[in-house]
Formats: structure tokens, sequence, C-alpha cells
């Protein structure tokens, strides 16, 4: 900050002590860009270049891709304009998946956090072995989602089934996998169990971010703990809050190896979210020109809803 | 300092030639060099393909050793057949100074586009019929003048505009496989196949197997390709028995002269499936149905009849009995053409690559296909080590397994009707999953006339 303020001039001296003729500070400053250059690129340059490498140029090259009949295969690559995006707009299977995909996201969503803040206010209670529960919570985020999915399979399709014929819970007669709706539920139980435990850290830190004095003055003055929660710890928390929403947000859009291995998509078709979706149309019916068209709808869609939910958040963000 | 950062920044260039290095496209012009791949296959075999062979091997069958050693990499989309081909590309390498890289995907279409767009595909790949259909013409070789080809190639081979471009690697049938041990023990008699090829008779078997305890003799799959996909093929194959009178029956739907549900086959085959959903095993819960309890349900004697096909040998034979006999037999149609005859394709191809590879390569490649067909060496790898039926009419090794050996029987005598290989790349991802709600009662015979009439008014078989 105080550099800012400075004269260059004496900014410059301060550095070089000696120097006082204009051709010396003019030295002195080119020499300062390049120590600048090369510091960046030290630093920042292996970040940017495969940044660049691989998300940028392949998004660049991707919405191309959308301006072609392309199949995935073929030399053959025709220019079709905008043909893909009307395909888009007709092809009401991704309609359908993309809807799925908005109510598994707000339900996964809402039951991460409310899960994750939950937990992260029981383990911040000052409950023995808390340590310890943070560490199990958080150990199903290191288990990829594909494993879980098959995981989780065989509880649903196996051990809940033989449950049945134990307790005979009408719940467990057939396995959660093979209908429409107890598959999607099926889906936001595993969702929630995988990242809750992720989201309670960030909360975990929301939690031990804020100030004990300003609870004791409350608590003081009389508050109840409902309110210091309402009043104190959810705005000062507001941070946490826009992440945790954030990744979930992101996660669940993108949802696809857990669709793989825990439903495939079925029963029927009936949980195929859009990621889904986009992979096979591009690479079971080699109509990539299409899908990458939808995978561009669709990272739209995301980013417009991301960017928008940390915006709002960050408005309600306050400073002590 | 300034030593360090100097140090810092040579560093990490260093990292990034790495890198550049690792992510440029490796040689491939002259396609005869040294032996320098990672993979275990590459590994066992470059020592002993580094130097050239010692005595050099000539067979006009196959063609003549090289002097330096050729890298050729094999893309498998077999996963089963892996271990038997490394065995295979090791005994072939040694005579002929080929190193051949196998690496395996459960996604062909996938992986070969992904090899394609990095400039690095495989020079032989093994693919399904939808990656020859697209690939014809442009990135793989037209083997129409190969020797193979006067032995059964030409038949099986996947043939587009006239021209061979696929090389049929295996031989398999859609079918019923069954359990006669079971059914013998259930009824107390001699079951013999042939009695029971007719939806009417198979329907008394099953009520027959049902009133002697076997409550459900019959078995379903849950999976989209199998029970899904499968059943509506039959319905293409049973026409006629023929590709061209599917063709022709789906043409005329394409056209609106002719519907599904007016079809005199679509209603037998439809009534032949309804008696293995009626009688399956997994009727609970069809959807829930698990691949390899289903193998040993039959394997196991628990139940005689699974709706499935000769590939589920390598999955099947673990839950396998000792003593038990294992059969194969057609689905049962009332009447036509398909009546007692089972459905037989080449399912798999051999395509090699002419965008990447080197003529050495080609030739290498080529080598391999001819000594797989004509070398006793490489017949026993195809035929006792893949466990496959073959195309070829030179190779007299019989069949391995029970199901293969009843399909060579029914191959033998001409009871066989033509795959569908015609159908575009969306039908199974746009009509499968109906078809599983059908099977777990949630959509009729007429939702699937009226499902395969749209879908078919759309789209024109691929020919």
């Amino acid at each position: 900050m105080i550099s800012r303020n400075l004269n260059p001039k004496m900014e410059v001296n301060s550095v070089f002590g000696k120097l006082n003729s204009r051709s010396d500070i003019t030295m002195s400053m080119k020499i300062s860009n390049k120590t600048k250059v090369f510091q960046y690129l030290t630093f920042a340059g292996p970040s940017v270049f495969f940044f660049i490498a691989v998300v940028i140029l392949p998004l660049i090259y991707g919405i191309y891709l959308t301006f072609t009949d392309w199949n995935g295969i073929s030399i053959d690559m025709n220019f079709v304009g905008l043909a893909n995006y009307k395909s888009v707009i007709h092809d009401t299977l991704f309609w359908k998946a993309l809807g799925l995909t908005v109510l598994y996201s707000i339900v996964s969503v809402v039951t991460i956090n409310l899960v994750a803040f939950g937990l992260a206010y029981l383990l911040t209670s000052g409950i023995k072995g808390q340590n310890f529960l943070r560490t199990g919570f958080f150990t199903p985020n290191l288990i990829g989602g594909l494993i879980l999915g098959y995981i989780w399979q065989f509880l649903f399709s196996r051990v809940l089934t033989n449950l049945y014929d134990l307790i005979s819970i009408d719940l467990f007669r057939r396995s959660w996998l093979s209908s429409p709706g107890t598959a999607f539920a099926a889906l936001v139980i595993v969702t929630t169990w995988q990242y809750s435990g992720y989201m309670m850290l960030i909360y975990v830190a929301g939690f031990l971010g804020v100030p004990q004095d300003m609870i004791e003055a409350a608590k003081i003055d009389g508050a109840s703990e409902g309110t210091i929660t309402r009043k104190i710890r959810l705005p000062l928390m507001m941070p946490s809050i826009v992440t945790c929403l954030f990744l979930s947000i992101t996660r669940t859009f993108k949802l696809y190896d857990l669709n793989l291995s825990l439903t495939e998509g079925g029963p029927y078709g009936s949980t195929k979210m859009a990621a889904m979706h986009i992979f096979t149309k591009a690479f079971e019916e080699y109509q990539y020109g299409i899908g990458q068209a939808e995978a561009i709808v669709f990272f739209i869609i995301i980013a417009i809803i991301a960017l928008t939910q940390t915006y709002l958040g960050k408005k309600k963000e306050v400073e002590m | 300092m300034k030593h360090l950062s100097k140090i810092m920044t040579c560093f990490l260039a260093l990292i990034l030639m790495l890198v550049f290095v690792g992510c440029s496209k490796s040689s491939n012009s002259t396609g005869a060099t040294t032996a320098t791949s990672t993979s275990t296959a590459s590994t066992s075999l470059t020592s002993s393909s580094s130097s050239p062979a010692e005595t050099k091997s000539t067979n006009p069958e196959i063609g003549e050793a090289f002097d330096t050693v050729v890298n050729i990499t094999l893309m498998n989309s077999k996963p089963e057949i892996t271990d038997a081909l490394e065995a295979g590309a090791e005994l072939f390498g040694d005579i002929y100074n080929v190193n051949i890289e196998i690496f395996e995907t459960d996604n062909p279409g996938l992986t070969i586009s992904q090899r394609y767009a990095s400039g690095d595909p495989a020079t032989i790949a093994i693919v399904d019929a939808a990656q020859v259909k697209e690939l014809a013409g442009q990135r793989i070789a037209d083997l129409s003048d190969e020797k193979w080809i006067s032995v059964g190639g030409d038949v099986m081979g996947y043939n587009v505009g006239g021209k061979i471009y696929g090389m049929p690697l295996t031989i398999e049938s859609m079918c019923i496989l069954y359990n006669k041990t079971a059914i013998e023990e259930t009824l107390g008699r001699t079951f013999n196949a042939d009695d029971y090829i007719t939806t009417s008779a198979f329907k008394g078997l099953l009520e027959e197997l049902a009133a002697n305890g076997m409550e459900t003799p019959t078995i379903l799959c849950s999976e989209d390709w199998a029970v899904g996909h499968k059943p509506i093929q039959y319905v293409y194959d049973c026409q006629d028995g023929t590709k061209a009178g599917a063709i022709s029956f789906l043409k005329a739907v394409n056209a609106g002269e002719a519907n599904f549900w007016d079809n005199e086959v679509f209603q037998k085959v439809y009534d032949s499936l309804d008696l293995f959903i009626e009688y399956n095993i997994n009727r609970n819960d069809p959807l829930a149905a698990d691949y390899d309890l289903n193998a040993s349900y039959l394997a196991e004697g628990d139940s005689a009849f699974w709706l499935n096909g000769t590939w589920a040998w390598p999955d099947f034979e673990p839950y396998a009995v000792e003593g038990s006999e294992y059969g194969i037999m057609p689905l049962p149609i009332e009447g036509g053409e398909a009546e007692g005859k089972v459905v037989v394709d080449s399912t798999k191809y051999v395509v090699l690559d002419v965008i990447n590879s080197s003529e050495n390569q080609q030739k290498a490649a080529k080598m391999f296909m001819n000594w797989l067909v004509f070398d006793p060496a490489g017949q026993d790898v195809l035929i006792n080590k893949c466990q496959i039926v073959t195309a070829f009419s030179n190779i007299e090794l019989p069949p391995t397994n029970p199901f293969n050996e009843a399909l060579a029987e029914y191959i033998a005598v001409g009871l066989t009707m033509d795959g569908a290989s015609y159908m575009p790349s969306d039908h199974r991802s746009l009509n499968a999953a109906k078809m599983q709600a059908y099977v777990d009662g949630k959509a009729t015979r007429r939702d699937i006339a009226n499902m395969l009439d749209s879908y078919w008014r759309e789209h024109l078989p691929v020919e």
C-alpha cells in the first residue's frame, strides 16, 4: 500500500540507492519489468500454460465442433452452421434430462448443505471425539464416484432386499434402483453421503471463524441459541455458505460417474442426467456435433446459475 | 536469490520441455524403430524381439520375417480374450520380429475416436460393426484382397460398398441357453431342444417344469443391451431370417406401408418373450437382475432357460457344474421362416489403420491376421485360447465350450438367421429403455409397436 503512494523516482531510488540520471531510472525500470516477467513465468506460467492447454483450447475447439457435422471418428467434417443448435432445441430427451438434473441438483444441494451444516454445528460444539467424527464424515469424499456407486448399488439391490426377508418393510421389497422414484432418491442419498462431509469441513472453518466474544456478548444480552445462529453465525458464515453452495451446485449439475455406476440412467432411462445424455449422444450415437452443442448449452446454464448464486451470496456477506 | 530464480526457471522449462516431448506425436514414419513401449505386453516382448529373428521365418500364407523389429499396436474391445491375444502376439512376434502392444477397451467407439483425435490410433483394432461402418473408406484399409477372404472372410467380413473392411474375428449367436441336466432331472425324462421350437410346445414345457417344482424356469437379464435391445432385434431377424428381408420390412415401415402392430412376426416374437417374462426367475423385481447371479441360476439348475447368447460363456464358466450338460436353442416361434433357427452374426471385426501406420506396420498387421487364420499356432490361439467360433472354413479345430459346440452344429446344418447389423447408431439409446419398461410391466406391447413405428418412420436401415 505504501509503495503505491510513492513517487516512481523515489521508489526506484529506494531500490537502487545511487541511481540518479534519467537513463539510469529507465534502465532500472526495464530490469524491474524483466524480473517481473521472469517471476510471473516462473510461478504462474506453468499453471497458465496448462490452463490454456487443457481448458481454453479444448473449449474453443469444442465450440468450433458445434458448427460441424463431425461424428467423432470420420475424416469428413462439414460446416453446418447452427443446425446442431436447432437439433438441441428439438431434442426432447436432452431437455428432459436437463430438467431432471435441475431437480436433482436442487434437492441434493439442499440436503447436502443441511446435513453438512448440521454436522458442522454438532462437531464444533465440543462433543467427545469430534475430530475422529470429522474424519469419518469426510472419508466418503475420498472414494471415487464410480466405486461409491457400485458399493451403494450392492446395498440397494442386494442388502436391502435381503433385509426385507427379515423385517418385511415394504420399502425394501424391491431394489430401490428398479423404479424411477426410488432410484432418484437413491442418487440423492448417495450424493448427500458423498459430499456432505466435504462441505462440513468448510462449514466447520466458518463456525470456528465466528468470534466467541461476540457470541458471549449476545448470550449475556439474553439471546437464545437460535437467535445467535440466525443473527450472528449465519451472516458471518456467509462466505462459507457461498462456497459450499457454489461447489455443491456445480458438482451435482455435472454428475456423471455416480449416475453411470449406480443407476446407469435406469430404470428405463428415468434417471439419465444431462451429462450422461450428452455422452450418449456424442460417443454412442456418433452425433458429436450435437452432443458438443448440448454440452455448450449445458455449460452456459451451469455458469449462469453458479455465477448468479455467487453474486447474490456475496451481496449478503457482512464484514466485521 | 537471483541464482535460485534462474535455477527454478531452468527447472520449470525442463519440465515443460518434457511435457512437450511426451505430448508430441510419436514417430511412426519408419515403422521400424527399436522397441521402447512401456506396456506389460511389450516389455515382455522387447527382450525377445530387440534383435532380428535368429532364423528368418518364411511362410507363403503369412510372409517373411522382418529384419528389424516392427512395432505395432492392437486395440482389443473383447477384454475376455486379452490374455490369449497377448500370448499369441508374443508367439507371432518372436517368429516374425514384430512387437505387438495390446491395450483393451470396453468402449471401442470412444477409444478409437480419442486415438484418432490424438493422432495415435492402433495399427489393428478389434471393433464392433458400428465402428467399421464409420471408419470404412477413410481411415481403415480395404482388406478385399487378403488371403483369408477366400476361406470365409468374404461371407462374414464387414462389407461396405462391395469391399471388405473388417476381418470377422468371432461368430456369436443370439439364442436361448439351457441346462439339459436340470430339465431332465425335473421332468424325469430325456430333453430334446428340437421338440420345443414352437411357442406352444415351449409353453407346455414351461408349465410342466413349473408343475414339477421348477416354478421359474426362465431367466431374463436386466441390462438394456440384453433385455432392452436384443428382443427388438429378434423382431427384425425373424422376419424371414435374412438381412435383406429385415431391411425390406423396415423400409416398408419407413415408407408408411407397414407397421409393427400388424406384423405377424412382431406378435409371434412378443408371444414368446411374454413366456420368458411370465416364468422369469427375477419376476418379482426384473430390473434388479444380476448378470452373474443369472449365470449361476442356469449353471446350477435353479432355472432352465436363459435368453442370452453364446458370448455368455466366459461369465457362465465359473459357475458351470461338472457333469452338467448345457446347450443352445432358438427362440421358440410359432411357424414361419425363423422357426428352429438361431441368429448368427460376426460380432467383432479386425480393422487396419491406414492413416498413421507405415507400410511396414500395415504389412506386419496383415501378417498377424493371416497367422491367426492359416498358421496352426495362430488357429490354436483363436479357437482354443480365445475360445471363439471362427468364420474361416480352413480352420478344422473343434469349438471349445458347450455353447460354441452347439452353435457349430446349427451352422453346420444351416439352421441360422442373419443378425441385425443395419441398425442406426441411436437405435439402442432411443428404444432399449422402453423395452425394459415392458419387461417390468410398465409398458404395453402396443407401446413398443408404436415406439418402433415412430423410430423407423424417421430412420432408414444402414446398408
